[in-house]
């Protein structure tokens, strides 16, 4: 499963496409795809350390016309992430208070959730600084 | 009936055996050994305290009159039985007294109350800590704040804390006694009583919580968070105050438990113009701030005890101005500290430091006195001489002759009730108690009339003490205390001979007096609590009529009148089944505070008008602090929706009956046994003649069988399992020694049938008796009796409990034969089967802590989600407001601001995990500390083996 998405970043992180089309594909696609406990870490600090990536290198600066709707796309991901920490946080507290073991993210995992989270609200920042 | 040596070592190790846990047999020798009638509901609660080795404490919150006290002394008497003696009582200054009474008298345990002289004394005496005294320690909750340090050296097995409720802020740092109590006692068990657990808010179950045990609930926000907010989880309280926390209601007991009412006679009189003229000069004398009779460092406590003397007699104004003015008269000749000795001031009460402490609390502490003016000395030197001998002329006042009258209609009341004459008058200062004697001698009570004070060394009080003293002087009830003997000495006189007891407050305090049923108050104490305790010597548990309460109002005097108004409509103290509402009581704490803003308003106000209102705002005040919906909330939590508890309580109390009627079957036939030569035994009347010469050290004389069912003999010494000749019969009984022999038990001839030993007549078979002691945290200890008969069928223990019930005889000429291997076989059997329930009861134990940990931890893991909640709550908020965002800019500083809220969001989740692991490591540590403490080390020892035949 790592190994094929893997290769959707590799498609997508050549940066010749706009960001939207990027994070469209590329991690919104794939958030959306997958359950949200199976996303792996690995996988999430791939596709974070592009973003990262893709901020410094200006390419997004290139790709002025799409800034809204790659702000929209971002937006749209962060979403995402926040509704599997929020499903995350429910399973915590269901555990605890009916002491019945849930499936709750490791700490890694969560780690790597909120480490993609940042840096995409980075890039909405520095896309809307440029819009 | 006959025993065996085998018999009376089977019954003393019976008898004397441990038992841990809430078995229903815990509290046997408790039971057997106190002076209380039974009540299943007491019993339960003890129980209920006891069941736990492990747990560090509960709340009895009984309602009024169900005997909290009895329920604590219960299980402080189990634990005197079972050598584990150190033990205390923190309790009101105010109550001590009746505490140490109760324990003493009721319980036969000993009891000291220590304060701070005592405690001097002791540490005089050479006691390096005069808590660890051997005895059970009584000590006021001021006392033992303040002793800290003193009270957590001593290693307690039990502290009780009445009225506990005082301690409802002590999670508060701020609340310093609170906190001081809570440390001081923080690693013993502990047994917190009140009547009114809740009263204005939930949180005041957190505190007492707190006291018990820090780990029951987490931190106070989350408590709040959790119960005491809005859609709160009401029902998962409950089961956790299950847990800790008992409540028996009257209406669950109604059927064992007989409650009379209480009648009120309100006396209006109307003082003669010299008395009101008094009064008012007084009262306006009392005003004054300039005065050099009343030192401003004692001014409240002084002129508060002037004012209740005004309202007393005149004699009482005239001896109290005089001491005043003599210690004006010492100031003048350079004599004197310039402080009055409060204790000196004609009252008997409040000469008590601890006391003082309570009702000084919050004033300013001024010793600075002002430099008297020679001349204005004088001056008041001369006014007071004129106030005193105003007052003498005033020989009878109208109160007085109004009590003439108020008796008589007390007294037809008395014999319309069908109850004794006999009347018991309350008055707050001595002087008007021997006025009132020599008024009443004068007017038809001539030689029916008897005082009772804190000193009660009147001429009559010798006369009647030494009477008694004579009466009783071979008996047990003589103590060593001159104070003690003269206390029992008026009472007995008063129940026997006298008509009218004059008593001061002193007698407001541990002592009963149930067979007396009109209370007087000639005049009236302000705080409710004083008078509760008043009406409450005789209008208690026991009492079979219904109470006449006779109150006296002054008509001239408008601040009287709305006092009395207040304590008889708000606090509902002269009428009811049930006097004074917990609930109300309990609003009020010990009622000083109510008493001082009374005083308050007697000191300032000056006109009717401001009498009145100032009467208005205390009383909405207290309609505020009454709750009605605080109420709601703890019959919610409190209330006992098991239906069952009728039936329970029921089975609880005959099976206690039985258990009781067992043990003192068996304590005294191994008595007669045990002494059999040295003593001539009465099984009627259950009492024997210790024949004089025999072992030294145990006074000879009648002995008479501590008895529940029957009045126990005045006069006699009370015959029970903890009197040092019971104490050494068991032990003498235990140790005996004890060859394998021959015994046939004589089932046919037992007084009662008892079937399942008359289906063993003819057999007979080989019986081992084994003691098997399992140590953890307590000791249990159980008597396995495993043997077969002679056809090879297996016996159960019951069947030999049962002929062991039966008289027996030893067979002469001894076992020739050896043990047959199979009857160590039984033996083993019945050590596994006896082992494993053991292991359930612990594992039960060990369950329950670890899931109260677990709620424990839960609560703390969420006191850590607080703040995450909150940063989501905030992040939901900007994520809503970016979208509505209106340009870039603001679109910009929004999404800044989501970003530092999220990253705090992800460090307070990073937080969590810390404070997860770190709690869950201590919950793990204290379970696994709890399961150490729980490790059961066991052993057995063979008390015997006999051949036997039933017969």
């Amino acid at each position: 499963m790592k190994r094929a998405r893997l290769s959707v970043v590799e498609q997508y992180s050549l940066f010749a496409s706009p960001v939207g089309t990027f994070v469209k594909e590329g991690c919104l696609l794939t958030l959306r795809r997958s359950e949200p406990y199976v996303v792996d870490g690995a996988f999430l600090r791939e596709l974070t350390a592009e973003i990262v990536n893709y901020k410094k290198s200006g390419n997004h600066a290139v790709n002025a016309g799409s800034t809204y709707d790659d702000i929209a796309s971002l937006q749209d991901c962060i979403d995402l992430v926040n509704n599997i920490i929020e499903a995350d946080e429910d399973q915590r507290i269901l555990r605890r208070v009916t002491h019945q073991p849930r499936f709750t993210l490791s700490r890694d995992h969560l780690g790597a959730l909120f480490e993609f989270r940042a840096a995409a609200r980075d890039l909405v920042i520095t896309l809307y600084e440029l819009a | 009936m006959l025993l065996t040596e085998y018999h009376a070592k089977y019954y003393a190790h019976d008898l004397t055996r441990h038992i841990s846990g809430a078995e229903p047999d815990r509290l046997t020798t408790a039971l057997f050994d106190a002076n209380v009638d039974l009540n299943p509901h007491q019993i339960e609660a003890a129980l209920f305290a006891l069941r736990s080795p492990v747990q560090k404490g509960v709340i009895l919150a009984d309602e009024v009159g169900l005997g909290k006290t009895i329920e604590a002394c219960l299980v402080l008497c189990q634990l005197w039985a079972e050598r584990k003696r150190r033990l205390l009582v923190i309790c009101p200054a105010s109550i001590r007294r009746q505490w140490a009474d109760e324990l003493e008298r009721k319980f036969n345990l000993p009891a000291s109350i220590l304060d701070s002289r005592a405690y001097s004394a002791a540490l005089r005496a050479g006691v390096a800590n005069p808590f660890d005294c051997g005895r059970v320690v009584v000590c006021s909750i001021n006392f033992a704040a303040k002793m800290k340090s003193a009270i957590r050296e001593v290693g307690w097995n039990m502290v009780v804390i009445d009225e506990a409720h005082k301690l409802r802020n002590a999670h508060q740092s701020s609340n310093k006694t609170g906190q001081a109590i809570r440390a001081a006692v923080a690693d013993t068990r502990k047994i917190l009583l009140t009547a009114t657990p809740l009263q204005n808010s939930l949180m005041e179950l957190f505190g007492m919580a707190s006291v018990i045990d820090e780990q029951l609930f987490g931190d106070a926000a989350t408590f709040r968070a959790l119960y005491a907010g809005e859609n709160s989880d009401l029902k998962s309280l409950k089961l956790r105050l299950q847990g800790f926390c008992k409540r028996t209601l009257r209406k669950d007991v109604l059927e064992y438990v007989q409650f009379t009412r209480r009648q009120a006679i309100t006396r209006p009189f109307t003082p003669s113009d010299e008395e009101i003229n008094l009064y008012d000069t007084l009262s306006q004398f009392l005003q004054r701030e300039d005065t050099f009779s009343i030192p401003r460092a004692q001014r409240v406590l002084l002129t508060m005890r002037l004012r209740k003397i005004m309202a007393s007699s005149s004699p009482a104004i005239a001896a109290t101005l005089e001491i005043i003015r003599q210690r004006l008269v010492d100031q003048r000749s350079g004599e004197g500290t310039g402080e009055v000795e409060v204790a000196r001031l004609d009252a008997d009460d409040y000469g008590d430091d601890d006391i003082l402490d309570e009702m000084l609390e919050g004033e300013v502490d001024d010793v600075e006195g002002a430099v008297p003016d020679p001349a204005a000395l004088e001056s008041e030197i001369r006014e007071l001489d004129r106030f005193i001998e105003w007052a003498r002329t005033i020989e009878v006042d109208a109160k007085s002759l109004n009590l003439l009258d108020a008796l008589e209609i007390g007294f037809e009341r008395m014999e319309q009730n069908g109850a004794a004459r006999k009347a018991l008058i309350f008055t707050e200062s001595r002087k008007t108690q021997c006025y009132l004697r020599d008024f009443l001698q004068e007017n038809g009570y001539a030689g029916k009339v008897a005082l009772f004070n804190g000193s009660n060394n009147d001429e009559h009080a010798r006369e009647v003490t030494s009477r008694w003293l004579e009466a009783n002087r071979s008996t047990g009830k003589v103590s060593d205390s001159r104070d003690v003997n003269a206390r029992a000495a008026i009472i007995e006189h008063f129940r026997d001979e006298a008509e009218i007891l004059i008593a001061t407050e002193a007698a407001a305090e541990g002592v009963n007096l149930q067979f007396c049923s009109l209370v007087v108050n000639y005049d009236l104490p302000w705080n409710p609590q004083r008078i509760e305790q008043r009406i409450g010597r005789c209008h208690r548990y026991g009492q079979k009529y219904d109470v006449v309460v006779i109150n006296f109002v002054n008509s001239a005097n408008a601040a009287d009148q709305r006092t009395f108004d207040l304590l008889e409509q708000k606090f509902q103290l002269f009428s009811g089944v049930f006097g004074v509402s917990d609930e109300i009581m309990g609003s009020i704490e010990s009622g000083i505070d109510f008493e001082r803003r009374i005083f308050e308003i007697y000191q300032t106000c000056r006109t009717p008008e401001q009498i009145e209102s100032a009467f208005n705002e205390l009383q909405a005040q207290l309609d505020d602090t009454i709750k009605s919906r605080i109420l709601e909330t703890q019959q919610l939590l409190f209330d006992n929706f098991d239906e069952d508890i009728h039936q329970r309580l029921r089975l609880n109390l005959q099976g206690a009956q039985m258990q009781l009627d067992k043990f003192g079957k068996q304590f005294w036939s191994l008595t007669k046994h045990g002494l059999s030569g040295a003593a001539v035994f009465n099984d009627n009347s259950l009492e024997f003649t210790l024949n004089s010469g025999w072992l030294q050290r145990f006074k000879p004389g009648k002995y008479h069988l501590i008895s529940k069912n029957e009045s126990n003999v005045e006069g006699e010494y009370l015959y029970r399992p903890s009197h040092p000749l019971g104490e050494f019969v068991l032990r003498a009984a235990r140790e005996l020694n004890t060859p394998i022999g021959e015994v046939a038990f004589d089932v046919k001839n037992h007084p009662t049938k008892i079937s399942l030993a008359v289906a063993m007549i003819g057999q007979s078979g080989w019986l081992k008796v084994d003691k098997l002691t399992v140590e953890s945290v307590e000791r249990d200890e159980h008597l396995l009796l495993a043997g077969f008969t002679d056809s090879g069928l297996s016996v159960d223990q019951e069947v030999f409990e049962k002929l062991f019930q039966c008289s027996g005889r030893v067979i002469s000429g001894g076992v020739q034969e050896d043990p047959p291997r199979r009857l160590a076989d039984e033996a083993e059997l019945r050590l596994k089967v006896a082992l494993e329930k053991c292991k359930t009861d612990n594992e039960h134990l060990i369950n329950e802590e670890r899931d109260r940990l677990y709620r424990w931890a839960d609560d703390m893991i969420l006191a850590a989600e607080r703040d995450l909640t909150m940063t989501k709550q905030r992040i939901r908020d900007a994520n809503r407001r970016a979208k509505q965002a209106r340009s870039l800019q603001e679109q910009v500083q929004l999404q800044s601001e989501i970003r530092e809220l999220e990253q705090q969001q992800r460090n307070q989740r990073k937080r969590i995990f810390e404070v997860s692991d770190e709690i869950e490591l201590k919950r793990d540590g204290f379970i696994a500390a709890i399961e150490e403490r729980l490790r059961q080390n066991t052993s057995t020892q063979n008390l015997f083996i006999i051949r036997w035949h039933a017969v």
